[in-house]
């Protein structure tokens, strides 16, 4: 008993076990999202978080030793950031030529998303700091959480909020948009990647290329408008 | 896989400097997103680069990474643990913001890019 005591400190205490259990988790998340034939409601992400939040909890294992663990992974979310050039570079000759509905939808919609947060925190009475960490909720983590820093919110608040977000956004952007009756893939495209960064950029190239390229122009383009918007909006509310 | 990912980590070293340097607030690997958008423009004008840098290693790293990307946000969301106690709090609030606020932006801007697009529809392929 005490060896196998022994080994968790051990194996706990590195980067190893949280790494290999990140990968391992998400890999099944990710075949049994394959096996509902790419269902929304199996959304990898969303089933990855819970069950390693679970085990975390049930371990009683701290938040810093897993993430010191998963950063390798972490890490990675800018280098891909940077990758979305390629898609968009294969893409670029149909970007060109929607350009001004790219540019009026991503002014309207980044507009309408940090618009929402703040009318909702009113209603809801929300705490000033879960209302400053929520404005950049829609630009992908990596570039959420350095708005929220510089804008005096939680950055690890802001990175739930992101992710949460973005799971929402891609389990019901495809029953949302067919309510809708948009069946144009670069608006149904723009509109998730805009709304729900990287989870939903990743969703919608499971549907098409050119959705998800749309997404990803919008993602990128939606990171830099965020960045411009959030500490006006934060001004205008913080005082 | 090393010359893509050291062309793809070098755009956003330069962002970061880029971005630490012109306190514009641009996030760094947005920058490195357009200079790696107008690599790939030169390496396919221009036939002198060096052969590591026209190598097709490059754009499967680049696949490879955007294909992964929703990996990425794990560990991220995971943090959730740690701020159990302020969600809770404000639970419906939170989810408010999370579910009701996304829906909202994905109608308002496919709505607002369907509509602009009829305005302005694409030029017919092949006009570029």
């Amino acid at each position: 008993m005490t060896t196998m005591d022994g080994l968790w400190t051990h194996l706990s205490g590195g980067a190893l076990f949280w790494l290999t259990l990140t990968l391992v988790v998400y890999t099944v998340a990710d075949r049994l999202s394959l096996l509902v034939q790419r269902n929304p409601l199996a959304n990898p992400v969303l089933h990855s978080v819970w069950v390693i939040g679970t085990i975390l909890v049930l371990s009683d294992t701290p938040y810093q030793t897993y993430f010191d663990g998963a950063y390798f992974i972490h890490f990675l979310l800018g280098p891909a950031t940077v990758a979305l050039a390629l898609p968009l570079y294969e893409n670029r000759r149909v970007v060109l030529r929607s350009l001004v509905p790219i540019v009026v939808a991503l002014i309207v919609g980044s507009v309408t998303t940090i618009g929402s947060v703040i009318i909702c925190a009113v209603l809801f009475d929300l705490p000033a700091m879960i209302t400053i960490s929520s404005l950049p909720k829609s630009a992908t983590s990596g570039v959420a959480m350095g708005i929220s820093q510089s804008v005096g919110g939680d950055a690890s608040l802001t990175a739930i909020i992101v992710v949460a977000t973005g799971i929402a956004g891609a389990v019901m952007a495809t029953p949302l948009l067919n309510l809708l009756r948009i069946t144009d893939r670069r608006a149904r495209g723009f509109a998730v990647g805009l709304a729900a960064h990287g989870v939903g950029t990743a969703r919608a190239f499971q549907v098409h290329p050119l959705t998800g390229t749309f997404a990803g122009v919008a993602m990128s383009l939606n990171g830099l408008m965020t960045a411009i918007l959030v500490p006006l909006a934060a001004s205008l509310i913080g005082g | 896989m090393v010359v893509g990912l050291a062309v793809v980590l070098l755009c956003q070293l330069v962002g970061e400097i880029f971005a630490y340097l012109t306190h514009l607030p641009i996030p760094a690997a947005v920058v490195g997103l357009v200079l790696l958008f107008g690599f790939f423009l030169v390496r396919d004008r221009w036939e002198w680069l060096p052969f590591s840098l026209r190598s097709e290693e490059i754009d499967k790293t680049c696949e490879t990474l955007v294909q992964q990307m929703a990996l990425l946000f794990v560990p991220a969301g995971v943090g959730i643990v740690q701020r159990l106690g302020i969600l809770q709090a404000n639970v419906l609030g939170v989810l408010a913001i999370i579910v009701v606020t996304t829906a909202i932006s994905i109608t308002v801007t496919a709505f607002t890019f369907r509509l602009v697009s009829r305005w302005f529809p694409a030029p017919a392929e092949g006009q570029e």
